[in-house]
């Protein structure tokens, strides 16, 4: 039988890996071409709402929100969009290329939370696992 | 067959997108450019709306739509001002891209500590634990991502109610908070008003998955306590 102290610091444990699973990774960090590889292949869980809502539009979803827009402004929110200045591609691409500006993280302060995250997870360092692959010949 | 874009089919199709040519596409005259808009929706509508609900987790679904609206209009954008690179593969850049999209509309709603403050608290609250004491094994095995993923895909799956208290139980860590803090916030985020017992069975469902998940990979007995929470 698990005393109360031992079943409340379980219960806090649960809550850090279910922390983990969100927000052990920079949430700010480049899609890699592995993982992209990866998300394509086994696509994220999605909730029985996103579900429905991916249901309900249209195959051609986009293209019509573009065409309407540009015929008369049914799509307000992509007119809207359309008239501001839209920094996320630069943010992106800077993403990707590393050194960002306004970045809140160095390199060193990067390093140090993959360190940590693959202690965390049991993960070889990023050099072992690479050498690895190579003797696997994978 | 109406815009499903999760079933099995569906990811098979977005495996057989060509990236490269829509890459291309993007650089083309406008009608090329239209058609290229028109195979990332058709092919990656599940897949972005995956990649962003792993980072936002407290967004209603129609909020996600939205957001995956702006990732398409950006591309868009990008495309027409001539500032789309070819040069960039474009499935990295177009989830980076979602990615940003959905931590920008998270961020509007909840202040969170940095990943390192996280990831020492989670190391934390492991410490001398039956729940620890099993997640050291998943290490040892180097089973940990695909438990994380495991964890993801159960929170991401909850009903509506027990998924926003989970939701507010992860921004909150490493705060621990109340079951009044927790409806508070579940207010200010929603305008829903749950009583404290609701909340706390929502809780208590959210806490049960996440142990069932290391219970299931045989990692883990089932707790056997007195739940006088």
């Amino acid at each position: 039988m698990t005393t109360p102290s031992e079943h409340a610091d379980n219960e806090r444990a649960l809550d850090a890996l279910m922390a983990a699973a969100f927000r052990a990774e920079d949430p700010d960090r480049p899609v890699s071409e592995e993982e992209a590889g990866r998300l394509v292949e086994n696509p994220p869980a999605l909730s029985p709402e996103d579900e429905e809502v991916l249901a309900s539009m249209s195959p051609d979803y986009v293209q019509s929100l573009l065409r309407s827009a540009r015929a008369d402004g049914v799509a307000p929110r992509f007119e809207e969009r359309q008239a501001a200045p839209d920094a996320s591609i630069r943010d992106a691409y800077a993403a990707m290329n590393r050194g960002r500006e306004g970045d809140e993280l160095d390199d060193e302060a990067r390093r140090e939370i993959e360190k940590k995250r693959r202690e965390l997870l049991g993960e070889p360092e990023a050099g072992a696992q690479s050498q690895g692959d190579e003797q696997d010949g994978s | 067959m109406g815009g499903a874009v999760t079933d099995a089919s569906e990811t098979n199709k977005a495996a057989r997108l060509d990236a490269d040519e829509v890459g291309i596409l993007l650089i083309g005259n406008r009608e090329e450019q239209d058609r290229g808009i028109d195979l990332i929706d058709r092919h990656l509508r599940g897949v972005i709306f995956g990649v962003m609900r792993g980072v936002a987790l407290s967004l209603r679904a129609d909020e996600l739509r939205d957001g995956y609206q702006d990732v398409m209009l950006a591309i868009t954008q990008a495309a027409r001002e001539k500032r789309y690179d070819a040069n960039q593969p474009l499935l990295p850049f177009l989830f980076t891209l979602a990615r940003r999209k959905a931590i920008d509309l998270v961020r509007k709603k909840t202040r969170k500590v940095g990943v390192e403050q996280v990831l020492d608290a989670i190391t934390g609250a492991l410490a001398d634990t039956k729940v620890g004491e099993a997640w050291r094994i998943v290490a040892a095995k180097h089973d940990g991502q695909r438990m994380l993923d495991r964890f993801r895909n159960a929170v991401v799956r909850m009903p509506e109610r027990q998924r926003l208290v989970a939701s507010v139980m992860i921004d909150g860590f490493p705060d621990e908070l109340s079951l009044q803090e927790i409806q508070e916030e579940l207010h200010r985020r929603t305008g829903e008003q749950l009583t404290v017992v609701a909340v706390r069975s929502a809780r208590r469902e959210v806490r049960r998955k996440i142990a069932e998940q290391l219970v299931r990979a045989g990692y883990m007995e089932r707790e056997n306590h007195d739940d006088t929470e």
